[in-house]
């Protein structure tokens, strides 16, 4: 059943109360912004029911509220004269700076971060031996791995809220390996040798090679 | 000798307007600017809040528009559905590009009226209307300004935005349950005043 179908429709008026919300909630309480085709059923259920009238009254108020947006800017005389030029030269379109652009700062950072990455990684290999995962993992290989967890769960993040803008858009938005933010500043837990002693990583227990 | 260009008459309809820009016909961009380019406008300063980056988003668009007109379908969508279409998707791009560099909380502080120091009700009003149309996610917002504010159909909206009307529909209704929860407050006000 669709909820064009709900019990509650009104044949009368070809529309039932569930569409009639349907609607109110989408396109606001002015019938002019309806779909053209449900306009008069909606007019008409309305004439007939308090339900729709109260629906109607709260769709109002938020149309109310968005007509306080205000009114949007003129275009500029500069606007105006930069669109009409481009017919006499199409090149003369003054560049637009556009926010995706990649500064060599940002892919710097990311390649900083990457190294950086790489590097503690090796001098973790290199602490705690070779360790071929079979069966449990030992202490140093757990911190291991929890740091790369870290990582990971950093890259998660950014995968999932890339992955729910995917969803909101409704297409499949490929992850940008470069949104890291990576604070120069903070300290890298990652740099096993800045580990209190305690935490140092052991050698024993960890299978090498 | 090569022939005058005529210049286009007033009357002229959009997709003749668009074929003699293709022919390079002087004036036709200037008479299509003027009747479609503060809507344009309108619609990426909705979006973005920002007027620069919308007037950024209005050239780009006419751009596209000057590329696309050897090509163009008369019996394709109206000029106005496709400047928007355009505009909106630039916009939305711009949107994700800026969210990547620096992400939310953004855009609302960039709406110009916020110098006036004190916000009286009236300003303190439309600052919250505006903060909370620019934190809506950006499908949401784009079918918002679209239908409710460019008065595009729901079938427009949806064939700006790429997907089915009953698509554009569930944008719209999540759009305004979620500007109705943040906005209450000044709902609650509002029917107290009128009651």
């Amino acid at each position: 059943m669709t909820k064009r179908d709900l019990p509650n429709s009104s044949p009368a008026s070809g529309m039932s109360l569930g569409r009639f919300a349907e609607l109110a909630q989408a396109y606001g309480g002015d019938f002019e912004r309806w779909p053209e085709a449900e306009r008069y059923s909606g007019i008409s259920l309305a004439g007939r029911s308090e339900e729709a009238r109260t629906l109607l009254a709260e769709a109002h108020g938020l149309d109310y509220l968005l007509s306080r947006f205000g009114a949007p800017p003129a275009p500029s005389d500069a606007l105006v004269e930069r669109v009409t030029a481009l017919e006499r030269d199409p090149a003369s379109a003054v560049e637009v700076s556009s926010p995706a652009g990649r500064t060599p700062f940002r892919a710097m950072r990311s390649n900083a971060l990457t190294v950086s990455v790489v590097l503690n990684l090796f001098l973790a290999a290199a602490l705690g031996g070779v360790w071929i995962g079979s069966g449990t993992a030992p202490g140093t290989a757990s911190e291991v791995a929890y740091g790369l967890a870290d990582v990971q769960a950093t890259l998660s993040d950014q995968d999932e809220a890339e992955a729910a803008l995917g969803e909101e858009l409704g297409t499949p938005v490929p992850m940008d390996p470069d949104f890291v933010e990576f604070d120069s500043d903070a300290p890298d837990d990652f740099d096993i040798a800045s580990w209190p002693d305690a935490e140092q990583p052991s050698i024993g227990g960890i299978s090498s090679i | 000798m090569e022939p005058a260009r005529q210049q286009p008459a007033a009357e002229e309809t959009d997709d003749g307007l668009v074929l003699r820009l293709a022919d390079g016909c002087d004036g036709a961009m200037a008479t299509l600017s003027g009747r479609h380019l503060p809507s344009v406008l309108a619609c990426g300063w909705r979006i973005l809040g920002d007027r620069a980056e919308a007037e950024d988003v209005a050239q780009e668009t006419f751009v596209r528009l000057l590329r696309k007109a050897p090509e163009w379908r008369t019996d394709g969508p109206a000029l106005r559905s496709w400047l928007l279409r355009v505009a909106t998707n630039l916009c939305i791009d711009r949107r994700r590009a800026r969210a990547r560099l620096a992400p939310m909380p953004e855009n609302i502080d960039r709406f110009e009226d916020r110098e006036n120091g004190s916000l009286d009700d009236d300003l303190a009003i439309r600052h919250a209307v505006r903060k909370a149309v620019a934190a809506l996610p950006d499908r949401q917002r784009a079918a918002l300004v679209l239908v409710h504010f460019q008065g595009f159909s729901g079938q427009e909206a949806a064939s700006a935005l790429g997907v089915s009307t009953e698509a554009v529909e569930s944008l719209l209704a999540r759009a305004r349950r979620r500007l109705r929860k943040t906005l209450s407050p000044h709902i609650e006000n509002l029917l107290e005043v009128r009651s």
